[in-house]
């Protein structure tokens, strides 16, 4: 406890809290440019740390990572151009409230939830992360493959009128998924001798293509087909009280799951927005309103994904194994700083420990006013004519696809995703089952092989191991109250009719 | 012209078979003998995916109201398609600056802009990115093949 | 006019580019390809690496990561860039092994080899309460029964175990993780027996005592971890690892190979390079262009007979 006082004594001190400010910032711009992730923030600025004494570095980098998964939902609410993987699932509810005219509403939800999702998540990393260490420890292959079965039967759940074309959409992911070296053979598949393919294809400029690039030719269609503009109506108006209270137990629920997938190594804030987003709606009393601008679904997405921050610290804090991409680049931060993450870290320096505890709960407090500061600025963007703003997205997600690999064939990619997300759209069917496909496509697969590898071909891993057991049968309950609720739907409309 | 949600998942399903015909030219692994081998689980989406398409297929058959639809890629939205290839093209040839300037400036004049602030942002915006990416962040913008 | 724009574009990248001799080199920015991913081991040694010689040089180095393949993409990359001395790669084992697997079109021909950075040998790690506490133990085990040891592989094929395996005679369940940070929770976990990683890569877990080394594959004891005998001590005469260098493409100009590699000999010296090496637990193993390139060829051929 005296060094967690300690630890808000630094963050508050002069020469950490400008850094701190200054790194959440950074986050929350970086965060907001499609393709430029938290993860390149935090990998851009690791070589200035260098120099820096262990703490304030350590904020620093903490602070473009909280920052940088709250301001990718700012662009993905206002424009439909999610900054990263991880505010996909923020598109769904967040941008059809833009659409409403409630875009101050939907960004004070995002960042109240996000600021919840984030304190949740740091709380319990202060007060049970050796706990949530055992846990993560326990998972391996079979555990990974059924958590990745049950990540995939979300797709029905995100298949907003025919569940068959979000299959479709699933599928397609899959399929993609698949390029590149097997990871268990090394065998190339659907590679085409081309190298750039080996190591599959990226999801950045899928995420771009899909999503920015797919809505940049959808208003080029609408500007060349001379539809008028309708002015855009919005108020300023943010969360209410009461609507604050509403949300309050889903976001509270949603931060505990974030922090539990977060605490897992390799399992991010990606697949932990789509699970709160699929729990939200599960439990949800009128479910139909999901996807079409419900405060619940936001919320949830959004406290899901800033909920994994604390957890993905726990495997390294604990372990002094990364688990995510941001935590990596953690790791190497401490590395470089001379300490040695793992259970070390607690005994050998503990102010260190509890500097990062102390200062990610300041930086989500710094997150949550920069929000609130912010809404007024950011609800400009919506007010920037269409002719203008609708070059620079497209300018930004060429660059952003670009730099996430220096690559121009990336940016290939991103513009046949782009072509592609374009076509689906007339069709009706919906982009994010593709995403989720390609997050949870490999997983699934390699961790199937890999555990039959382990078992010497046997499939008994998948009842011997309570944990797996547990998300298979997530899985089938997944399935089961979606088909339910969509039953309950058919009925409801036939009876409107 | 057929239908899209007929010509759609048709296409899907032809390019689902070419899947089928590529799994079978995997080469055959040399270090890791597996229960379940590299093409099985490609093998079981596409066919996963040739069910699915024709179940579309028949729904859409079996629906009553056939509305009359717009071609899958209208006309309006073929000069969206271009201007984003032609784009890429000309980083690829000259660079992110100089192509951002010429694109940005060809599109407002093809949208008829005569408000000369619209120029003067885009051109400020290109700069800026110019500067932040290369200056403040070092991230490397595209260079062009012509040179570098 | 655009036409004209553009010749007139075209016509001053021609007169800049033209302008860059060996003698006054390096009048420019130098870039460094990196392979590997942003924050990861490769790439933080090659920014470090670069931030050392950035002054030597007189001249700003920009990292540039380029991914893909196993480090294929980014070093073909490299080795088909301009031969100007402006664009370096950091080469790693990956050269060595994935032509030969037919994983990459480009060879270690295609460089110049100018300096090796670091070589960091295997070391065998187990659970603290394996059973197993010696290498003897483990081969013992590997012989009575074939097949059934489980090991973590940090990638497929993995050849640390193949090296062992060959000179042995033995056959390890290899299951292949991605990368130290996902098989030595595996081995943590008790999901996994054994794993082979870089010092570097399990100093934490070494240091608080969650893994055992078993043995250091290299030919002297590591001094990070002291207390861990080689496999030569112990009767074992294998040795491998990896290793990383600096290369630019095959045609650079040898005058300015050797401005390179005297800046990156006083680059690998500076107390900041060093400490930061120390503090990842990795080796210098500093090689002139001569001994990079034979030590290079010796360990196609290595690989080549672990591979066919």
């Amino acid at each position: 406890m005296e060094y967690l006082l300690n630890g808000f004594a630094s963050a508050f001190s002069l020469a950490v809290f400008p850094i701190l400010v200054f790194g959440v910032l950074g986050g929350v711009i970086l965060g907001a440019l499609p393709g430029l992730t938290a993860t390149m923030g935090v990998a851009i600025l690791l070589p200035f740390t260098f120099s820096m004494d262990p703490t304030p570095a350590l904020v620093m980098l903490i602070g473009v990572y909280i920052g940088g998964i709250y301001g990718g939902s700012i662009a993905a609410i206002l424009l439909k151009t999610p900054g990263t993987p991880a505010s996909a699932a923020t598109v769904l509810d967040g941008h059809s409230m833009a659409i409403k005219g409630q875009a101050a509403k939907a960004l004070s939800i995002a960042a109240v939830a996000s600021f919840i999702g984030g304190l949740i998540s740091t709380i319990v990393l202060i007060a049970v992360s050796p706990m949530l260490a055992d846990f993560a420890l326990r998972f391996n292959a079979p555990e990974y493959f059924a958590l990745a079965l049950f990540g995939l039967t979300i797709i029905a759940s995100v298949s907003a009128e025919n569940i068959m074309k979000g299959l479709l959409a699933g599928t397609i992911g899959l399929l993609v998924s698949m390029v590149g070296l097997d990871p268990i053979s090394s065998v190339p598949r659907f590679t085409f001798g081309i190298q750039d393919l080996y190591s599959g294809i990226n999801i950045i400029p899928v995420l771009i293509g899909l999503f920015a690039i797919s809505e940049g030719l959808n208003q080029l269609e609408k500007l060349a087909s001379n539809q008028k503009d309708t002015a855009p109506k919005f108020d300023y108006k943010v969360l209410s009280f009461s609507d604050f209270k509403k949300i309050l137990p889903t976001t509270i629920k949603s931060g505990l799951i974030g922090t539990s997938i977060g605490s897992v190594p390799g399992a991010g804030a990606d697949i932990s927005a789509f699970a709160c987003y699929n729990e939200a709606k599960r439990v949800a009393k009128n479910p139909e309103e999901f996807g079409k601008g419900s405060m619940h679904g936001l919320a949830a997405a959004e406290a899901g994904n800033n909920g994994v921050t604390g957890g993905s610290l726990v495997p390294l804090l604990t372990l002094g194994v990364p688990g995510d991409a941001v935590a990596a680049v953690l790791l190497g931060a401490l590395v470089v700083q001379g300490l040695t993450p793992g259970p070390l870290l607690f005994s050998q320096n503990p102010e260190i420990v509890y500097g990062i505890f102390s200062s990610m709960i300041v930086a989500n407090i710094v997150m949550l006013i920069v929000g609130f500061l912010g809404i007024r600025f950011f609800c400009r963007i919506i007010e920037v004519p269409k002719i203008i703003i609708i070059p620079i997205i497209i300018f930004l997600s060429i660059i952003g696809a670009y730099a996430i690999n220096n690559s121009m064939f990336d940016v290939g990619i991103a513009l046949t995703f782009g072509l592609l997300g374009f076509i689906l759209n007339k069709l009706d069917i919906p982009s994010s089952p593709i995403l989720l496909a390609i997050i949870l496509g490999p997983m699934a697969e390699t961790n199937l092989r890999k555990s039959l590898i382990l078992y010497e071909g046997s499939w008994s891993f998948l009842y011997d191991r309570p944990i797996a057991l547990a998300f298979i049968l997530f899985a089938i309950f997944s399935v089961y109250s979606t088909m339910k609720l969509k039953k309950k739907q058919k009925q409801n409309s036939q009876k409107h009719n | 012209m057929i239908n899209r949600h007929i010509f759609f998942p048709s296409l899907v399903i032809i390019l689902s078979l070419l899947v089928l015909v590529g799994i079978t030219q995997f080469q055959l692994p040399s270090y890791q003998a597996a229960p379940v081998g590299a093409g099985f689980f490609p093998a079981v989406i596409a066919i996963i995916q040739i069910l699915i398409c024709g179940v579309l297929i028949i729904q859409h058959k079996n629906k009553k109201s056939h509305k009359k639809e717009e071609p899958l890629i209208s006309k309006k939205s073929i000069f969206g398609i271009v201007y984003l290839i032609g784009y890429t093209i000309l980083i690829t040839l000259i660079g992110y600056l100089f192509a951002s300037l010429i694109s940005f400036t060809f599109y407002l004049v093809y949208f008829k802009i005569k408000k000369p602030l619209y120029y003067a942002i885009a051109w400020i915006f290109v700069f800026t990115i110019y500067y932040v990416f290369g200056e403040v962040f070092y991230i490397a913008l595209p260079e062009g093949l012509l040179f570098y | 006019m655009k036409k004209l724009l553009k010749t007139a574009l075209i016509s001053a990248g021609l007169i800049m580019s033209a302008s860059t001799f060996a003698a006054d080199y390096p009048t420019k920015n130098i870039r460094l390809v990196v392979p590997f991913g942003a924050g990861g081991g490769t790439d933080s040694v090659g920014r470090t690496l670069a931030n050392s010689a950035k002054d030597i040089l007189g001249t700003n180095i920009s990292v540039m990561n380029r991914t893909g393949g196993a480090g294929a993409v980014g070093m073909s990359y490299g080795a088909n860039r301009r031969a100007d001395g402006y664009t370096l790669t950091v080469v790693t084992r990956e050269i060595a092994s994935l032509p030969q697997m037919g994983l990459m079109q480009n060879t270690a021909d295609d460089f110049k080899l100018i300096r090796m950075v670091n070589l960091d040998p295997a070391v065998i790690l187990v659970p603290a309460d394996s059973p197993f506490n010696s290498v003897s133990d483990l081969i013992a085990e590997a012989k009575k029964n074939p097949g059934k040891i489980k090991f973590a592989s940090t990638a497929s094929p993995n050849f640390y175990l193949m090296a062992l395996e060959k000179d042995q005679g033995i056959k390890l369940n290899a299951i292949p993780y991605n990368g130290s940070s996902e098989a030595i929770p595996s081995v943590l976990g008790h999901h996994t027996q054994v794993t082979m990683v870089t010092p570097g890569e399990a100093i934490a877990q070494l240091r608080s005592g969650q893994l055992k080394g078993l043995g250091v594959m290299s030919a002297e004891r590591i001094s990070y971890i002291p207390d861990v005998p080689t496999l030569i001590e112990q009767g074992f005469n294998v040795t491998t690892g990896t290793w990383r260098g600096i290369g630019a493409p095959k045609d650079t100009p040898d005058e300015i190979i050797e401005i390179l590699g005297n800046a990156f000999d006083k680059a690998m010296a500076t107390a900041e390079f060093k400490e930061f090496m120390k503090k990842g637990a990795m080796t210098i193993h500093p090689l002139n262009a001569q001994e990079f390139t034979d030590f290079v060829k010796e360990d196609v051929k290595l690989l080549g007979q672990l591979i066919n």
